[in-house]
């Protein structure tokens, strides 16, 4: 595959020489314009990958240029992501509402750039074309991660408690987190003389430090090819929104405010990463599939397993499966997070026609299991899934698996 | 939110103080640290040095000037661009750097219901470049130190707001 050709149309060579310079540890091809009539001929003629638009520019700028870019059937498709200083609500309405794909406030960072850019294409670094090594590739490298791998999370926080705490909030999925109590510290763990089995799958930085230090921060690791891919999240107290706003604009992909919903925090880590956790919830038993829920299941893990849930399971389809047993003999309370996981899996069996059955202890652990399944389905949250029970058997609830399995 | 606050002097000297540094720290690696701001910054008056300047057009009328002076708008450039800067390049940055902080002021004033345009940026060299504008009921200007160099940043802004 070619490397990603990227237009830059801005009327400041100071501009095209910071985007140069940016991209420039990348296999890109940079072609320049300096003001929207040319960046049309050029986009005509050169059909980049990505275009940077400014818009403040003499002859067209960078407003008419969108519009007409998205008029041209040919050039409507390239993804353009708008430069600008007037980040004002109305300017920024205006130009979404034109299908611009993003947009970045100047000033900006170089590091920022490359980022928004790598949403849209593949960055190589030129390292990778040139010398395949192990740690040049690192990016490709940190592809499909499950929440069953080993996980390195680095903490940059100035207070050792929150890096426990953390610590001792994903133990239970055998993850590992490394404490910098400064972004200065932190820089060895990020330097791109790390080879790419050490350095870390996420990290986790307090916004709190002078100097604008989380920001600069975020800018170093991004300048690093092998990170590309690494989310940062930003940890500030609630009211600090002053301080999120920025980091957001940045890039970090997500804000964890103080005091940390430790319960939470494995599931949210792991949405940042983009992990599959369905690895912890499924497995085989003869020709039967188990989907495991447990008491603890977070708000957030419920969300993320119903939605991955619904690929695994068509995934189980796809691979011969029909019969899934639902295991809730660890629940003893039935909460939302809960309800929804379970209903959602239900659901989709049912559209998929795949055979259910539920193991759980109606007796001691959860009595009087599908009075309490019915009652809480009518909870206003999730009154908007259908009821999975209908037009079902009535619901009967097994002592354990070896039962359910031989029920189907 | 748009705000029915009418935007003074005060707000005006708040706003470059939050973009001046930002734009400096970010494009530059320098900080910028601002003197204490002139709410009534007399005109006509004189600036020197390489000159930035962008128009206003719409809800607020105005200009809105950054003056370096020679040795402080080349070491910029330099810093920026990471090598030697001509005189064209030194003109480039600096109507750059004016665009950002001009961008910043009208998206803060866009969102206050006090919507305006941009002019292109234009760029003046001298040592005695007049500045005034005779209508405007908004003339403030700050200074800012910029880390490492004995010379200051002076950014003006002559402005009037419709009613």
């Amino acid at each position: 595959m070619s490397s990603p050709k990227i237009l830059s149309v801005d009327d400041s060579r100071m501009i095209h020489t910071l985007i140069n310079k940016g991209f420039a540890p990348y296999d890109v091809q940079m072609v320049f314009a300096s003001n929207g009539a040319e960046g049309l001929e050029v986009a005509a003629k050169e059909m980049p990958d990505v275009i940077l638009l400014d818009v403040t520019m003499p002859i067209m700028d960078g407003v008419e240029c969108l519009g007409k870019l998205k008029a041209d059937p040919a050039l409507k498709d390239i993804p353009v992501i708008m430069l600008t200083a007037e980040a004002g609500k109305e300017n920024v309405l205006k130009i979404a509402k034109m299908g611009v794909r993003d947009y970045i406030v100047k000033p900006f960072t170089e590091a920022n750039v490359i980022d928004r850019v790598s949403r849209l294409v593949t960055l190589k670094p030129k390292a990778a074309v040139t010398a395949p090594a192990p740690a040049a590739t690192a990016p490709a490298a940190k592809k499909t991660r499950i929440a069953t791998d080993a996980i390195k999370i680095l903490v940059v926080d100035e207070h050792p408690a929150i890096a426990e705490s953390i610590a001792k909030a994903v133990a239970k999925r055998g993850w590992k987190v490394v404490n910098c109590p400064s972004p200065a510290e932190a820089q060895p763990h990020i330097a791109t003389t790390v080879p790419a089995e050490e350095t870390p799958d996420a990290i986790l930085v307090s916004l709190a430090f002078p100097s604008k230090a989380a920001l600069k921060f975020y800018q170093s690791v991004r300048m690093n090819p092998a990170l590309k891919g690494v989310p940062l999240v930003g940890l500030s107290v609630k009211t600090a929104t002053f301080d999120q706003n920025e980091a957001k604009e940045t890039g970090y992909c997500a804000i964890f405010t103080k005091p940390l919903e430790l319960g939470e925090l494995p599931d949210r880590i792991a949405r940042a990463m983009e992990l599959d956790i369905t690895p912890l919830f499924y497995s085989n038993e003869g020709d039967c599939q188990v989907v495991t829920i447990p008491q603890d299941l977070s708000e957030t893990g419920s969300l993320d397993l119903t939605r991955q849930s619904r690929k695994k399971i068509a995934d189980f389809v796809n691979a011969g499966f029909a019969k899934l047993i639902i295991d809730l003999t660890g629940v003893s309370k039935f909460e939302i997070p809960l309800i929804r996981a379970v209903t959602s899996i239900i659901h989709e069996c049912n559209s998929l026609d795949i055979k259910w059955r539920i193991v759980g202890d109606d007796t001691d652990n959860l009595p009087n299991l599908p009075t309490v399944v019915s009652t809480n389905l009518k909870v206003a949250a999730l009154k908007d899934l259908p009821n999975p029970f209908t037009n079902t058997a009535p619901l009967n609830i097994y002592p354990n698996k070896a039962a359910a399995a031989a029920a189907f | 939110m748009t705000s029915t606050e009418k935007p003074g002097s005060a707000l005006f000297i708040q706003t470059i103080n939050r973009y001046v540094p930002e734009v400096m720290q970010t494009m530059v690696g320098l900080s910028a640290t601002p003197g204490t701001g002139i709410e009534n910054y007399p005109q006509p008056s004189k600036l020197k040095g390489v000159t930035g300047a962008i128009g206003l057009s719409g809800k607020v009328n105005g200009i809105i000037y950054t003056a370096y002076s020679q040795r402080l708008s080349k070491h910029i450039a330099e810093k920026i661009l990471g090598g030697s800067a001509g005189e064209q390049d030194i003109l480039d940055v600096v109507a750059e750097l004016t665009n950002m902080i001009t961008g910043n002021l009208k998206s803060t004033l866009c969102d206050m219901g006090y919507n305006c345009t941009l002019s292109i940026p234009s760029v003046m060299r001298g040592d005695e470049i007049s500045v005034s504008a005779k209508n405007a009921t908004i003339c403030v200007a700050n200074d800012y130190v910029i880390e490492g160099s004995s010379d200051s940043l002076r950014v003006v802004v002559f402005a009037t707001l419709e009613n």
